[in-house]
């Protein structure tokens, strides 16, 4: 049942992160902000969710399924690569840190916002 | 229409091989169960990145693949595959459980390696994978083009 769960969320989060993607990419041709706003956005979804103590279930759908597959890390090094291949290392430079150190914040504050509206006040 | 069924079906290869392997695979002579998830992960990730590599450099290079094909493996399965958000939480863990030093070198080794790993993916798509589809390709077809 589980696998089933991950498999389904893997399905959903790919054809997100697809979706989304095309949509940031038709408007910002040189900067891959896509992946970027997919990354940061997909790790504090998932520090929310660990945050929230759901079933492993639901844990499985949402964590290990869909916000697995709609953040990507492969994608994000191949856009880093490129940028070093056309010579724009500050551009790489930039994009690696605001993504692993917003990337970082977003998770912690997600978690953090899930402990804050599940205890009781 | 067709290339959403193809990156759905890679993304759910894609997740389940990542939660198999991450559930099953202990590759650290210890028992922690931190230390072999977040090692899972950067294997997991610099696979992803080394076939990404090779995946696209082969793909740039050929017209015999269809283009919902190629979005279902590069984006679909090896998208899913690869993840940011568990490299993320598992990062936070290891600070949170004061693993300080193993923390820095985690994150710094999955980057560095990261776009290393792209670089010999591209490499070997390039020189290898390429080279020898061609060669197959020439055997069997009947047009050279």
């Amino acid at each position: 049942m589980e696998i089933i769960c991950v498999m389904l969320g893997g399905a959903l989060g790919s054809t997100a992160r697809y979706l989304l993607g095309k949509r940031f990419a038709a408007r910002y041709k040189s900067i891959p902000i896509g992946t970027f706003v997919i990354n940061v956005s997909g790790a504090f979804l998932l520090g929310f969710v660990t945050g929230a103590d759901i079933s492993q279930l639901l844990y499985g759908l949402f964590a290990e399924g869909f916000l697995g597959a709609y953040t990507t890390f492969s994608t994000f090094m191949y856009e880093d690569f490129v940028l070093l291949q056309n010579n724009r290392i500050l551009s790489a430079i930039i994009y690696i840190s605001t993504t692993v150190v917003l990337g970082f914040i977003a998770c912690y504050l997600g978690t953090s916002f899930a402990v804050f509206i599940i205890a009781p006040h | 229409m067709k290339k959403y069924y193809f990156i759905a079906a890679g993304g759910s290869i894609g997740a389940l091989l990542r939660y198999g392997f991450k559930t099953s695979a202990a590759f650290l002579p210890t028992t922690d169960y931190l230390l072999n998830s977040s090692f899972d992960i950067l294997v997991i990730n610099l696979f992803g990145c080394i076939l990404l590599g090779t995946l696209n450099a082969v793909f740039s290079k050929t017209e015999r693949i269809s283009p919902p094909l190629k979005l279902g493996v590069t984006t679909g399965f090896v998208g899913a595959f690869t993840t940011f958000s568990t490299f993320c939480k598992e990062s936070l863990d290891l600070l949170d459980a004061g693993y300080i030093s193993t923390f820095s070198y985690y994150v710094a080794a999955s980057i560095i390696l990261g776009i290393v790993a792209v670089y010999i993916g591209h490499q070997i798509g390039h020189r290898v994978v390429h080279p020898i589809g061609q060669a197959i390709v020439s055997q069997f077809s009947f047009d050279y083009n």
